[in-house]
């Protein structure tokens, strides 16, 4: 059962994939709660072109890359949020359609990167380095520490923003660290699993979670064991049938989701009823 | 100056580009006016990366890749609205889940798929130089479906998109107009996918749409300058990628993108594209938020 | 004295300054108006209440209750000045709760005390076992464990005030808490809220029920942008008074006034998304 995971370059990737699916568990929580998702995957869009001129550039390298670009999308949203007429998401679909614009015409002029753009927006086994790992650490700590600061506001101005806010939980203060989380975790885990496929690894297992769980300290232990499962399970995927991680990762997520579903209808006697009429 | 501008046109690839890219737009530009009022970029976004799947398993089974999207564009409809229905899930989560594993299933699919492989780049960014007879004719159906639905429902869609609720009191049946309106937009994005690829969709599906926004005030001109907007990026990127060496989606979707910061930075110097706007009364049925 | 309100959305609770008012009022309000943009929501509306006093505000839709409530709770910026001695509880309408949220009924009152204990301390014990005898008190102690989305909309509105309880303030506001709800649900709250207000706190209660308000209420304020009256039922609610308020609306039968009710259709807010 080990097997898939004896080369040192398979471990690095287990021991990164594990780190990471802590925060991404915790925050995954308040990403399906809040209506996050489609934030966490236009983050990790907009992160490509920062990693390509990162790879081409080595003194900056991907992660700065990927930091630089995931703050300039945070301000290029922001900006035009307070536009009502433009409301619903359309701008953000304009700019992250623009972060792979760019980073694809300058892997075509003057980024020559010798990383394939697949592993760019997938990930890949073999790019996972000790530094990742080490970031890996650092971000789960961190956010552990954080949402442990923040974790009663966040339960509090999600369930019911009208009480929280006078009641002194800094609603939009917690707004903006959550968003800042969520775009460290996404630009660490982007080795792994790509700009592509990151927003799989916040989203999926939470939602996999909330269909098990009822309550919200089981949901997010849930949460985390689930994603901390799927990526053991994807990586081993990933190297024994030579895909990409983020993409096995995430469509084995998709699986986990769907059985979680299915014993639900059962449970529920959706099936029975459904066949009885 | 005639010279640089009749150049590309000499191509016969490029002649189909042009084309392929014209009808494309517009139709996006079109539809993209729909996705914009109902707050629906997000399923635009996911139909875009789950057709991806269909189209390599229409591959292995050996029909139509076009059919093999729009199979999957309507399985993703479907698994979204089912989702969702859960009162635990928003349409945020059941897309938040679907976009990754069906498109990691297709991306996963298409490198254990040995004919594939290589094409991954073409299915992501798209190869409108590689536009066949075949395309045009599906583009040209497309938008002749579309103009006839719109001709037959258009005054419907709008009103369900701003009053839902009078809609239905008028005796339209609104779940059915949806259902018509996803199924365009599933066309849409299929048909684009040859144009600009799968990631780049969102850029012709809401660039020329967010751009008309800002500067018309009722929907029909606001769909229209969103259709010539989009034409005109479109023939403007083509040429750009003519003469630059980039590719023909990245090129679109770069003018697109530089035209929406240029109106947008205009409307603000001049002032008047905000302070007007907060007296209008915002439609009903305006998705909010993100 | 507590100041004018800052920035809507994360004001300081605890507003327990000392004033210059009589000591005996737990809230005063003096020339307070509120203003969202070019309208006028609430103007130089002043009134002070005794410690121990259930004080319901009335008024037709848009009079400007719930913007009273915002400005008194301080997350709507306002001029004028606003004193309130002790900490606030609030119990906001029904329809602003997550309904799909991973919680029990003992999760949503324990949620209570997080203010009471400082955002950053995890309740122990003694915090849920206050939250389970409060839940009694509103006669929900056996749904405890109930998933906050399974219970009614009564129920659920039992849950929100046992959760103000758990605040511990000494000013109770409430937005319409009372509407849509059934009648054994509401009797258990008006009996709660009699019970603090006899332990000496002040309520307030924005409520469009006017013979409820009559029959509950010690005070009536009764406004409409302004306020119009501020007093006991008789001397509020006479036909000319309330004429002034609700403009127009009033019909005279045989010198008893009968309201046309405006104010009971609520649309809910449209599903964002675009796919219902």
């Amino acid at each position: 059962m080990f097997e898939p995971f004896s080369a040192p370059y398979m471990q690095s990737a287990l021991l990164a994939g594990l780190l990471i699916a802590v925060p991404c568990g915790l925050l995954g929580v308040w990403v399906v709660m809040r209506g996050l998702a489609f934030f966490s995957h236009a983050v990790g869009v907009a992160t490509f072109p920062g990693v390509v001129v990162g790879l081409a550039v080595p003194a900056i390298g991907p992660f700065a890359g990927s930091m630089a670009a995931a703050g300039a999308f945070g301000v290029a949203v922001s900006s035009v949020e307070t536009d009502h007429r433009l409301h619903g998401g359309a701008v953000t679909g304009l700019v992250l359609a623009t972060a792979m614009a760019v980073g694809a015409v300058l892997l075509t002029t003057v980024a020559r990167v010798s990383t394939p753009v697949e592993t760019v927006l997938f990930g890949s086994l073999l790019g996972i380095s000790d530094a990742d790992v080490a970031r890996c650490a650092i971000v789960a700590v961190t956010a552990l520490g954080a949402l442990a600061v923040l974790w009663t506001r966040l339960e509090a101005s999600t369930f019911d923003r009208a009480w929280a806010a006078p009641a002194g939980a800094r609603a939009s203060r917690t707004d903006g660290l959550l968003l800042i989380l969520i775009g460290f975790t996404v630009v660490t885990a982007l080795p792994a699993v790509g700009s592509l496929m990151v927003s799989g690894l916040l989203v999926i297992p939470a939602a996999t979670a909330r269909l098990l769980c009822e309550r919200l300290a089981t949901m997010s232990a849930c949460a985390v064991t689930l994603c901390a499962s799927e990526v053991v399970i994807g990586l081993a995927a990933a190297r024994e049938l030579d895909v990409a991680p983020g993409a096995s990762i995430a469509a084995l997520g998709g699986l986990g989701f769907a059985l979680a579903a299915a014993a639900g209808a059962v449970r529920s006697g959706w099936v029975r009823r459904t066949v009885a009429t | 100056m005639l010279d640089w501008l009749a150049d590309p046109w000499t191509s016969a690839l490029m002649r189909r580009a042009f084309l392929e890219a014209a009808l494309v737009a517009g139709l996006c530009g079109v539809l993209g006016c729909f996705v914009l009022v109902r707050g629906l970029a997000f399923l635009g976004e996911a139909i875009a990366h789950t057709v991806v799947l269909g189209v390599v398993l229409a591959f292995l089974a050996g029909v139509p890749a076009a059919a093999g999207g729009a199979v999957l564009a309507v399985v993703t409809v479907l698994l979204t609205s089912a989702i969702e229905k859960d009162p635990r899930f928003s349409v945020d989560t059941a897309m938040g889940v679907l976009l990754p594993s069906l498109f990691g299933a297709g991306v996963a699919l298409i490198a254990l798929t040995d004919g594939y492989r290589s094409s991954l780049a073409d299915v992501l960014f798209g190869a409108i130089l590689a536009t066949t007879q075949a395309d045009l004719a599906f583009a040209v159906a497309a938008c002749v479906l579309t103009a006839l639905l719109l001709a037959l429902t258009g005054k419907e869609l709008v009103l369900v998109a701003f009053d839902r609720t009078v809609a239905q009191a008028m005796g339209y049946r609104a779940g059915l107009l949806d259902l018509l309106l996803l199924g365009v937009v599933a066309l849409t994005v299929v048909v684009s996918l040859r144009a600009v690829g799968n990631v780049l969709l969102a850029g012709l599906l809401l660039g020329p749409p967010v751009t008309a926004r800002l500067l018309c005030r009722t929907f029909w001109t606001m769909a229209a300058s969103s259709a010539g907007l989009g034409v005109g990026a479109a023939v403007a990127g083509l040429y750009l990628s003519w003469y630059v060496e980039i590719g023909g989606g990245p090129a679109i979707v770069l003018i697109l993108a530089s035209m929406f910061t240029l109106v947008a930075m205009a409307k603000r110097l001049t002032g008047g594209g905000r302070a007007g706007e907060r007296h209008n009364a915002s439609p009903a049925g305006y998705a909010p938020g993100l | 004295m507590a100041s004018p309100s800052g920035s809507s959305g994360d004001p300081s609770p605890d507003q327990s300054e000392a004033s210059p008012d009589p000591p005996e009022a737990a809230l005063a309000v003096d020339r307070v108006s509120v203003a969202y943009g070019d309208r006028v929501a609430l103007e130089e509306v002043s009134f002070q209440l005794k410690g121990g006093t259930f004080a319901g505000v009335l008024g037709p839709n848009g009079a400007g209750k719930t913007t009273l409530l915002r400005a008194l709770l301080g997350t709507v910026p306002a001029t004028g000045t606003i004193a309130l001695r002790g900490r606030t509880a609030y119990v906001p309408q029904l329809t602003t709760v997550s309904e799909s949220f991973p919680v029990d009924a003992l999760g949503v009152v324990v949620m209570g005390r997080y203010p009471r204990l400082g955002w950053r301390r995890r309740p122990g014990p003694g915090d849920r076992r206050l939250a389970g005898e409060l839940l009694d008190q509103v006669g929900l102690g056996d749904r405890a464990r109930s998933p906050f989305g399974s219970l009614s909309g009564g129920q659920r509105q039992r849950v929100l005030v046992a959760r103000a309880l758990a605040q511990e303030g000494e000013v109770l506001l409430l937005d319409e808490p009372l509407t849509g709800i059934d009648a054994p649900s509401q009797a258990t709250i008006l009996r709660v809220i009699r019970a603090e207000c006899a332990a000496g706190r002040t309520v307030v209660m924005t409520t469009h029920d006017l013979a409820q308000a009559a029959r509950e209420c010690d005070r009536l304020l009764l406004l409409n942008r302004t306020l119009i009256a501020d007093g006991a039922a008789q001397e509020v609610l006479r036909a000319e008074v309330l004429g002034r308020a609700y403009e127009a609306e009033v019909l005279l039968l045989d010198g008893q006034a009968a309201l046309i009710d405006e104010g009971a259709h609520h649309h809910p807010p449209a599903k964002p998304g675009g796919l219902r």
